[in-house]
């Protein structure tokens, strides 16, 4: 495996990574500004809500990123590789942005200045970078699901209750779910950056993967948005009744992702609300039947908040849409499983196994992957928690047979 | 005599005290001049101080004689004339003539005194009585001709035109304009003595009390009432409502139209409204011209979920729009959340079952890369072994 070829940080990464800052602080601004309307015409509730969802996905991103630099700064080399690097790091000042929820902003601003540096004086290895942009594509997966899958849900809980949508929130929402798949679509590419080109996702397979996760998260949001609008308090008792026995299923699942006990409870915390939205695999082995157990809970789980809806519904107001709406999203939910066969099928890259590479330079060249000796390091960081993601998902996950051309949806990984 | 002079020392102090706490009368407040038009109604205020608080009345002189002045008392001139006078700490006094004539001009006079010796007929009133004057001029009112009264009908769309013309050669007249319940309509402001206001749709919300305005130079503007109804059309309703037992229902209904609607609330039952049972003293109704409220405290299941209707009645027409409670019990929510609970149950079992099950198959691969800095190759055949050991 190549290494530097792994790491190439291009111009066109340079630019998504400016597109990202823009997005994310244009995110803050108007959920800032919706909490602003809400409070000017009186809605405390709904303005108490916004403002917690927003600070409370803030608070969670923020644990993340400053866990994470605990942890790097813990590494051996760490220091010399940051000197070498011109990276900014000084303790006192990286907690005080974090207390000050800037740490997020931070990475993207250090990658944005590394990204910039690297074009400019057009190095070709840029391996902290792509370690950085790794830890930037987790945390803005995590910041998805904290923040834009609740407040999805909350506008389409407002939009259901005043019964009048404006055209701009048309627009908005198609955005969001938009955005929300494009970002579990962005975090599996950057897993797969660890592999040689042929594995990594083409235009095709990225396409069907985006559909798959569009259409699955579509269905459950807009069920969880119409279960709100009948049983406004009691979605939370929903929520933390299934986040509890989610993260009950994570923990039995024994991931082990962060370096601290603390940092491994709050990640597994993150997975069950995550897995609360959508599939998030997170442990090695087979997960075919993970996969088939949750699809069907959230299946069923999906039926009943509908049904819920249906029963308790205000007909006047929701006869217009309730037959759509009633056949559509099992539809919809449908379509996305059967788009996840045919991806796993058809459009799986093939899951790279080193062991049946034939020239031994590959073999050694894993060895030489995963045991850097020390003179390598300042030139090539690998983030080791992708690295970690990505060993479990496509190094344990083989069959009896070694051999594999193109991935057979038995093996299947996220 | 010692006893007789103690005795007028004492009756003069007495005096002395007497005059030195009197106070002479003296006006807080004096009537004003106006100037009126005929029919119009006039006030004047007296505000008097004193102590002793100082009687008031009012007298008339006509125009040009000033000497001989008339004293007025209430419900004179055919009881155009009313008085309203307060003693108490002040002495105050309103004079009011309504429905005024053209011989109404003159002078009015106020009067007012607080001498003990003020009714006295050898004593001068000019000493002992204060005066203060006002001027009333009565102008004729100009004559306005104009439409009277229009009904809107709703299934009528042609337009509908208000006239007022000003029939009168009193060169003063300097601007006419519009007014609808009692503010101005702008961009109707011409110099024409006939005015003309167009209503291109006659809809509920058109309907009101129009006045066509004429202003003048150098006296009161006049203007004529036209009054324009239409039948009540209800612009605002809830057309259903859900609520929990326990809560509060608050039902509304909004109108347009003149003249304003009195309002009622009927429940429907079977599709016949009916008198709402108010037997439980739940409801209350609360009416105010274009609103009516109707409010039911502390739901109850059984006895409140129904049709209700508000209906707007005027003397042109009526309209009702009808508004649907229902109400949600308590345990509501209960059967969701045994669905729920169901689900989440069995869920944890199955995940129970499946992990376990696969555990003795594996073999916990507990020494995941520590990072990419620390194994050595021992380590590394040791991981690759694993790795072949977890395929089976």
């Amino acid at each position: 495996m190549d290494l530097r070829k792994c790491c190439r940080y291009s111009l066109l990464d340079f630019l998504l990574t400016l597109f990202g800052i823009g997005a994310f602080l244009f995110d803050i601004g108007t959920d800032l500004w919706a909490a602003a309307e809400f409070y000017l015409v009186g809605d405390y509730y709904w303005f108490g809500t916004v403002l917690f969802l927003t600070f409370t996905s803030s608070l969670v991103v923020q644990l993340f990123s400053w866990f994470w630099f605990q942890y790097d700064s813990q590494l051996e080399n760490f220091s010399e590789v940051a000197a070498n690097e011109g990276l900014f790091w000084r303790r006192g000042i990286l907690r005080l942005l974090h207390f000050f929820h800037l740490g997020f902003l931070f990475r993207y601003l250090t990658v944005m200045v590394q990204g910039f540096l690297v074009w400019w004086r057009e190095r070709k290895e840029s391996g902290y970078i792509v370690y950085l942009t790794h830890d930037l594509s987790m945390l803005r997966l995590f910041e998805t699901f904290t923040e834009s899958t609740p407040q999805l849900v909350f506008i389409l809980y407002t939009i259901i209750s005043r019964n009048k949508v404006e055209v701009y929130q048309y627009v908005s929402i198609t955005a969001s779910f938009l955005s929300v798949a494009w970002m579990v679509l962005d975090y599996h590419r950057s897993l797969r950056s660890f592999l040689p080109e042929k594995n990594n996702l083409g235009c095709i397979s990225s396409l069907v993967y985006f559909l798959w996760n569009l259409l699955l998260i579509t269905s459950r949001i807009v069920a969880v948005a119409v279960f709100t609008s009948v049983l406004p308090p009691y979605v939370g008792l929903h929520f933390l009744l299934l986040w509890a026995s989610l993260l009950f299923w994570a923990g039995i699942q024994k991931t082990d992702f962060m370096d601290s006990p603390a940092g491994e409870w709050l990640y597994r915390a993150m997975v069950a609300l995550i897995l609360y939205f959508s599939w998030f695999n997170v442990a090695k082995g087979r997960t075919l039947g993970r996969s088939v157990i949750y699809h069907t809970f959230i299946a069923v789980d999906s039926g009943i908040l509908l049904v819920t809806w249906w029963f308790y519904r205000d007909p006047t107001s929701t006869d217009a849409y309730v037959m759509p709406v009633m056949v559509i999203l099992p539809f919809l939910y449908l379509m996305g499983i059967m788009f996840k066969v045919l991806y796993y099928w058809k459009f799986h890259p093939p899951v790279w196994d080193p062991v049946t590479e034939a020239e031994q330079d590959v073999i050694d060249d894993l060895i030489g992957f995963r045991s850097l000796p020390a003179t390598e390091i300042p030139q090539t960081m690998i983030n080791k928690r992708m690295y970690t993601l990505a060993n479990k998902f496509f190094f344990s996950s083989q069959k009896p047979q070694h051999h594999r051309v193109n991935g057979s949806s038995s093996n299947t990984t996220v | 005599m010692p006893g007789s002079d103690l005795l007028a020392v004492v009756l003069l102090g007495v005096c002395l005290l007497q005059t030195a706490g009197a106070q002479n009368a003296g006006f807080v407040k004096s009537p004003m001049s106006e100037t009126k038009l005929t029919g119009d109604t006039f006030e004047l205020y007296c505000d008097v101080v004193g102590n002793p608080t100082p009687e008031i009345q009012w007298w008339y002189a006509e125009v040009n004689r000033a000497d001989s002045f008339k004293q007025l008392w209430d419900g004179a001139r055919k009881r155009r004339v009313s008085m309203n006078t307060a003693y108490g700490a002040n002495g105050v006094s309103v004079l009011r003539i309504t429905r005024l004539t053209l011989e109404d001009s003159g002078t009015y006079e106020c009067r007012a005194s607080n001498d003990p010796r003020r009714n006295d007929l050898r004593q001068n009133p000019a000493i002992t009585w204060i005066r203060a004057q006002a001027t009333i001029t009565v102008l004729q009112k100009p004559q306005i001709n104009g439409t009277r009264e229009v009904i809107l009908q709703t299934n009528d769309t042609s337009p509908v035109t208000l006239q007022c013309n000003l029939t009168d050669d009193n060169s003063s007249f300097s601007q006419s304009y519009w007014m609808k319940n009692g503010e101005e309509i702008p961009g109707t402001r011409q110099n024409n003595k006939s005015t003309e206001y167009k209503i291109s749709k006659p809809r509920a919300d058109e309907s009101g009390q129009y006045q066509c305005v004429f202003s003048f130079s150098n006296r009161p503007s006049a203007n004529l009432t036209i009054e324009v109804k239409a039948a009540p059309d209800i612009t605002g309703h809830k057309r259903s409502e859900n609520l929990n037992e326990g809560q509060t229902a608050l039902m509304y209904c909004k109108s347009v139209g003149y003249p304003h609607p009195s309002w009622q609330w009927k429940k429907l039952n079977n599709g016949a409204p009916m008198e709402i049972p108010n037997i439980t003293g739940r409801c209350f109704i609360e009416s105010k011209d274009n609103y009516t409220e109707l409010k039911i405290i502390n739901l109850q299941i059984d006895e409140d979920p129904g049709v209700y209707q508000c209906n707007a009645l005027n003397s042109i027409g009526e309209k009702s729009m009808t508004t649907i409670l229902r109400v949600r019990s308590h345990l509501a929510p209960l059967w969701p959340f045994l669905g729920v609970l169901a689900e989440i149950i069995i869920l944890v079992i199955i995940i129970v079952i499946y992990e376990k099950r696969k555990k003795p198959d594996e073999v916990p691969d507990d020494d995941e890369p520590a990072g990419p800095m620390k194994t050595n190759s021992t380590n590394n055949h040791k991981d690759k072994n694993l790795r072949q050991r977890n395929t089976n």
